[in-house]
């Protein structure tokens, strides 16, 4: 009788300090991960993600003009055109390798090179255009006029092209990019981590 | 007492079992402590490095490799050594060192860290010191408002005759304080024994300053001074990285816990200095987890001597104060079973006690004693 008490106090006893192991492992907090999940999402995942990204771009509105001018003993023409135009920046993300993605246990921060924006397009609004014509005396507006406006609105897209951003808005492009890739990296890592996104310039020093 | 001879065996059996018992139950809440601490994951020390390479944190990702490699064993080890040879040759980079010393020498405010290296670099150069005189000088002159801290430490840091083992401190407190890691109170004492003339009492702490460098490198000593409210906290914690060899890592992942406990400003009652450090160090070689746990409380139970160990260091301190450790540690894992077993014993002991004395207690039905029972 004392040895089958014995053996259900063993038992009892057993089955007590095994629950108490087990909450103490679950206790709260014991392992601070990081996703919901509860892992670090894989650096190669991450990058793989963003690669599927492909571009991220920064819009620059700004205006060009053309102007082309002729003179000749008939008098001289000059014809102008200003267009609204819109200049996308972008950072290829498609380049992305997993090593340009670096996360810190301690820092709990994620960090992300990519490569600096380039001008990937420039679009003109034609429908917006202002024109300025002038004419000599013996020219005609119609003839003379409308040809080098003609001209002068094929030489836009080179205009366009040739813009140099000034310092403060090459500024804005860089850091709108960097905004825009760490929102995107924060959607993907989730809220409780940060994300720190910088340029990789290393080759280009 | 004769009856109590008579059950002798009996009740050392009853007290071997009740001991026993007694020490693995009163070591529930640090075995407890212990569970949880092997349950946490291993520090990512090859992640870090990698983090705080990328950072340009060179100096810093070395040390967390060199940290790592005294507790890593195998293909981790391995790993580390990779990771660590891409850090050193990423440090020695000429054309990063080239465009480093480009960016932070000129005006040596550099907000990113290749500029602040660059400022380090230039004030080694002597040049650095010059420019902050000339820069923060010329600023007393225009607008009456100057940076005194680094006036004083550009002067230190030409006076290079004073204490020419440290002659680089300077340049290294100049950088923490442009990055706003110095605190107010170190800040007021460099000033307080300039404005005195004694810059021989700043002697002390600039040694201290160069001895974390040693062992956490420049940038990590930068990152360490932030928890430095006076020079005494700057030898505490240039003490505690030269005395434990993982010091600096350990501080370098638990921050500012781990700094109050380095500089013992965080007590916990029956845990000595030497035993929080100890377990400071164990739970930076968990990472941010162990923190966590160090954060929660835990180390506390883990903290206090384990009874058998306590038995160890009274009979015989050295070898059977370890070997009592050993045996604690190996009990851990069968504590479950083990615990209710001598439970069990305890009971079944007092059991056949009970019995015994109830045996001898009763008087016969025919009026004489009854016979002992025997088992």
């Amino acid at each position: 009788m004392l040895l089958v008490m014995a053996g259900l106090l063993f038992a009892g006893l057993a089955a007590f300090m095994r629950n108490l192991e087990a909450e103490a492992l679950r206790g709260a907090g014991v392992r601070e991960e990081v996703t919901a999940a509860g892992t670090i999402r894989p650096l190669a995942d991450i990058a793989e993600l963003l690669r599927q990204s492909k571009l991220v771009t920064v819009e620059v509105r700004t205006y060009v003009s053309s102007e082309i001018s002729n003179e000749s003993w008939r008098g001289g023409v000059t014809a102008r055109v200003d267009a609204p135009a819109r200049l996308l920046y972008g950072s290829d993300l498609s380049r992305l390798e997993a090593r340009a993605i670096a996360y810190s246990p301690v820092a709990k921060t994620y960090l992300v090179r990519i490569p600096p924006p380039e001008r990937i397009a420039s679009e003109i609004f034609a429908s917006d255009e202002e024109i300025a014509v002038q004419v000599g005396w013996l020219r005609l507006r119609s003839r003379a006029g409308e040809y080098y406006l003609g001209l002068a609105r094929r030489a836009l897209s080179d205009r366009a092209r040739e813009v140099r951003l000034s310092a403060a808005d090459a500024e804005r492009v860089r850091q709108g990019t960097l905004e825009q890739v760490a929102a995107m990296v924060q959607s993907i890592v989730g809220e409780r981590v940060q994300v720190q996104v910088d340029y990789d310039e290393r080759g280009m020093r | 007492m004769r009856l109590a001879w008579r059950l002798k065996w009996s009740l050392l059996r009853l007290g071997i079992a009740a001991f026993l018992l007694y020490a693995l139950v009163a070591d529930t809440g640090a075995r407890l402590a212990r569970l949880q601490y092997a349950s946490l994951p291993e520090f990512d020390y090859a992640a870090e490095i990698a983090f705080l390479r990328e950072q340009g944190r060179f100096g810093e990702a070395l040390m967390v490799a060199d940290a790592g490699m005294q507790v890593q064993e195998g293909q981790a080890r391995e790993a580390l050594a990779r990771e660590r040879e891409i850090t050193v040759r990423a440090q020695g980079s000429f054309l990063r060192r080239a465009s480093d010393l480009g960016m932070g020498a000129l005006s040596g405010r550099g907000t990113s860290l290749e500029g602040v290296i660059g400022a380090v670099a230039a004030d080694f150069f002597v040049v650095g010191d010059v420019r902050d005189l000339v820069i923060e000088g010329g600023r007393l002159v225009i607008d009456g408002e100057t940076d005194e801290v680094i006036l004083v430490l550009s002067g230190i840091g030409l006076a290079t005759t004073v204490a020419p083992e440290v002659d680089w401190v300077p340049s290294l407190l100049k950088v923490a304080k442009k990055t706003g890691a110095m605190s107010k109170g170190l800040a007021e004492h460099i000033v307080r024994a300039a404005r005195r003339g004694h810059y021989r009492e700043l002697m002390p702490m600039l040694r201290d300053v160069g001895r974390i460098s040693e062992r956490a490198s420049p940038g990590g000593a930068i990152r360490i001074l932030r928890h430095a409210d006076s020079p005494d906290d700057v030898a505490k914690l240039a003490s505690f990285v030269e005395r434990q060899p993982l010091g600096a890592f350990a501080i370098h992942v638990a921050g500012k816990e781990g700094a109050d406990i380095a500089k013992g400003t965080r007590k916990i009652a029956g845990a000595g200095d030497a035993v929080l450090e100890q377990t400071l160090i164990k739970a930076a070689r968990k990472g941010d987890a162990g923190v966590g746990w160090l954060r929660k409380g835990g180390f506390k139970a883990m903290a206090r001597p384990h009874l058998l160990v306590g038995i160890g260091k009274a009979l015989w301190k050295g070898n059977a104060e370890d070997l009592a450790a050993r045996i604690a540690a190996a009990i851990d894992p069968r504590s479950w079973w083990l615990i209710p077993l001598l439970g069990a014993w305890v009971f079944l002991e007092l059991g056949v006690l009970m019995q015994r004395l109830a045996v001898r207690l009763a008087p016969a039905a025919d009026g004489r004693e009854a016979a002992p029972v025997r088992f």
